[in-house]
């Protein structure tokens, strides 16, 4: 840079850039500022933006919309009583969406898993048949990006739904 | 191609991040300060490593970290603005004994800061005694004594 003499000072002060940056700095600080509101708000996954619910009786999944790779989260699934009157449900994830996880623990344990090629079943005994169930997916997001998921039960209805994992 | 594209990521988010939150924050070195700058390379340290702990992982990052390093240093060398944008330019904050209260202000630095430097480095006792104080582009304050009368 060059140097120029300031009083008895040789120096490579530059006054007009040095209030540019200062007023890109100012601009910055609001952006971060955004960026700590946003994350507060679960514009980044974990908080009320990201929160979700897809379905209705007799399936009810509720997700993150907005996820973070290798974040610790959940699908909560409940399974109307109309649907458990048999005493088992019968739950299938697209492979494609469990392709993408990393499931960490699910509650209650299945009795059974069934592989297919499109879909894996995973099979539940419910303890009270006729009464509503709940299942939880604890999982990890492996992959970034936007996901279309798809959970459904074997005798009923499918949801759909998009998620964004990111990095 | 994962890590060095990571590595890639954080280096300029933090180059871009402290040189927005300002480069006094670089320079003091209250406890506190050193604490936070702990605190900040734990939090990157997982995001740069993910689940991959092999010697192979570390030495991209380190690699592309130092890398980076370097090209950063030879563009600075050839293009001045470049330079200018990542390193910032020095600030005349007492200019033949004048205080320049509003770049004081701009700066977020205060005399009490200045007189600290003052003390530390030439054992002045008096704002009168320094000539000039300059914000270096480390975020250093150099003061240059009045000559004793």
């Amino acid at each position: 840079m060059s140097l120029r003499r300031i009083g008895e000072l040789d120096i490579d002060q530059d006054l007009p850039f040095q209030v540019k940056a200062w007023r890109a700095q100012r601009v910055a600080w609001a952006g971060m500022a955004l960026v700590i509101v946003g994350g507060l708000v679960g514009a980044f996954g974990s908080g009320p933006l990201a929160a979700a619910t897809t379905g209705s009786p007799p399936l009810t999944i509720a997700y993150e919309r907005i996820d973070r790779k290798h974040s610790p989260t959940r699908f909560s699934i409940t399974v109307d009583g109309a649907a458990t009157e048999s005493g088992k449900i019968e739950l299938w994830f697209a492979n494609d969406l469990l392709d993408r996880l990393i499931v960490d623990e699910i509650l209650p344990e299945p009795q059974e898993v069934r592989a297919g090629a499109e879909r894996t079943v995973f099979v539940f005994t419910v303890a009270v048949p006729g009464e509503p169930a709940a299942i939880t997916f604890d999982y990890e997001p492996d992959n970034i990006g936007r996901h279309h998921a798809r959970i459904g039960l074997v005798s009923g209805p499918e949801r759909a739904f998009t998620m964004i994992v990111l990095p | 191609m994962d890590a060095i594209t990571r590595a890639a990521i954080v280096y300029a988010t933090l180059l871009v991040l402290f040189r927005v939150v300002g480069k006094r924050s670089l320079a003091e070195t209250t406890t506190f300060d050193v604490v936070l700058l702990l605190i900040i390379s734990e939090s990157i340290q997982q995001a740069l490593v993910d689940d991959d702990n092999s010697m192979t992982n570390a030495l991209l990052l380190v690699i592309t970290l130092l890398g980076l390093d370097v090209g950063l240093s030879l563009l600075n060398g050839r293009w001045t603005l470049f330079d200018k944008l990542v390193d910032d330019v020095p600030l005349i904050l007492i200019d033949d004994g004048t205080v320049m209260t509003a770049r004081l202000r701009k700066a977020r630095i205060d005399l009490a800061d200045i007189m600290q430097q003052a003390r530390q480095t030439q054992g002045l006792e008096r704002i009168e005694q320094i000539k000039y104080a300059v914000l270096e582009r480390s975020g250093g304050i150099t003061i240059i004594p009045r000559a004793p009368s």
